[in-house]
């Protein structure tokens, strides 16, 4: 694994935009070209055989939590877990997830957080970089098989859904995660599966009848939402997800809350102590010296606190904590000369998919990191 | 890994992408400038601008879907805006 300055494309903004890529650049630039990251196969099949036994074990440990009623732990409202236990012995359909990985190269990939519920810089990894290897070294490779796995899983869950319209929505004004949702639905669209978009605003719930309806006061059966199940259960609508006489089939679905948590890094420690791929994670800090403390709830690296031989690192603000923190063991980002990298393996369906990489100027991968391709040296 | 078929994309690049691809034209963009819902109180009857989200494609339209304002809503019954309240913050890249 290196790290390789070039010179970008000329006009790549221009290029990107062309194919749907508006938020490249915010107050500093997001999708960064100046450098790429080259691994050896063998670098690369180990991040997918990691990548694969994480979900597998990740499936366990749901469940685990689960049988032993450990939601407290999570700080999960109560009245959501029967909608969760549901959703899991439903087998509910599930299309992605990603697994955030510390590596270098030489050592162990080490599971750092997964982000089960609300994944995004799916785009990202899926088409633009691969674009982006296609004009820069065309005959190289790139772990990147999201969009055929994308498409092909939406066809086998097809059956899965309600005969009727799958929707995609997400929060208005942000093209982000517009980008993102818009994708997934044109992937489903590939798939033979009907679809529309409505805004997450604009769902409507239906007094009378007690189902969630379009725009056009039509019921939704079927629904892909970007937007994470802890805002959703403390907003209005919140509570009738359980009451929804339709059962609608929400995409992720619940059980995915179990693992977009961070309290579920102490129960894989638990449930696989010293495996070569964890962290030790516990819900107390206890005698750990290095570490990180992470709120069970939060986003864009936002509430993180790093803590070295006991004195502070490296803290990050935000308004995440509420629910309460676990204490991971610190292991540092890998340093290519100022850029610290954190490794995005994605699952689609049950399956490792390919990588995005995003680094950022220190140890806490923020919403200021950057997101930089990768290719495969042969 | 390699991909071994061009990749298509049947929504995103017309509704997002630039105006470069001769076959496909540009109509419908989001519409950011609608406000947020600020009541989900049943009996809701009010008229809201309704605009579809979409691309003409040389084959022909494909409808994204539908974007709020002003529908009119002739049941009493549907509420709106009750997702979509925790406002300020949004899934963004990073998590």
């Amino acid at each position: 694994m290196e790290r390789i300055s070039i010179t970008p494309r000329n006009n790549w903004q221009h290029t990107v935009e062309a194919l749907g890529f508006g938020f490249h650049t915010a107050d500093v630039a997001y999708w960064d070209e100046s450098a790429y990251y080259t691994f050896s196969m063998q670098e690369i099949t180990k991040l997918e055989t990691v990548t694969a036994e994480l979900w597998d074990m990740c499936l366990q440990a749901v469940q685990y939590v689960i049988d032993h009623n450990l939601f407290d732990q999570f700080k999960i409202p109560q009245f959501i877990i029967p909608h969760i236990i549901e959703s899991w012995d439903n087998d509910a359909p599930a299309i992605y997830g990603r697994f955030d990985l510390c590596y270098d190269g030489v050592g162990e990939p080490k599971l750092l957080e997964f982000n089960a519920d609300t994944p995004t810089s799916l785009f990202e990894a899926a088409i633009v970089q691969w674009f982006w290897l296609k004009d820069f070294d065309e005959p190289k490779d790139q772990f990147n098989s999201l969009h055929e796995k994308l498409i092909a899983y939406w066809k086998y869950l097809k059956d899965y859904l309600y005969n009727d319209t799958l929707y995609f929505t997400c929060v208005k004004e942000v093209l982000e995660d517009f980008t993102t949702t818009a994708y997934l639905q044109d992937c489903a669209m590939q798939a033979d599966i009907t679809t529309e978009f409505i805004y997450i605003e604009d769902i409507g719930w239906d007094n009378d009848n007690h189902f969630f309806v379009d725009l056009n006061d039509q019921p939704i059966k079927n629904i892909f939402k970007l937007y994470p199940y802890e805002w959703m259960v403390n907003e209005s609508f919140g509570q009738n997800l359980i009451i929804d006489k339709l059962k609608a089939i929400w995409i992720e679905p619940s059980w995915k809350m179990i693992l977009s948590n961070k309290a579920i890094l102490p129960v894989l420690w638990q449930l696989f102590p010293y495996h070569k791929n964890l962290l030790p994670a516990y819900f107390t800090r206890g005698n750990l010296k290095d570490y990180v403390k992470k709120p069970l709830l939060s986003r864009e690296g936002a509430n993180i606190t790093i803590v070295e031989n006991e004195k502070l690192l490296a803290n990050s603000d935000g308004e995440y904590g509420e629910e309460g923190f676990i204490f991971q063991e610190l292991k540092k980002l890998p340093d290519f000369n100022g850029n610290f990298p954190v490794i995005g393996s994605w699952v689609v369906g049950q399956q490792p998919a390919g990588i995005g990489i995003r680094e950022s100027n220190g140890l806490i991968t923020d919403n200021l990191s950057r997101f930089v391709p990768h290719l495969i040296l042969p | 890994m390699k991909k071994s078929k061009a990749i298509s994309l049947v929504l995103v690049t017309g509704l997002l992408g630039c105006n470069n691809h001769p076959q496909q034209t540009r109509l419908y963009l989001r519409t950011d400038t609608l406000e947020n819902y600020t009541s989900t109180t049943p009996g809701y009857n009010g008229y809201y601008a309704f605009r579809p989200i979409g691309t003409y494609y040389w084959f022909g339209y494909v409808r994204q879907g539908y974007s709020s304002s002003e529908v009119h809503t002739s049941q009493t019954s549907i509420s709106r805006g009750g997702f979509g309240e925790s406002g300020g913050f949004h899934v963004s890249t990073s998590s």
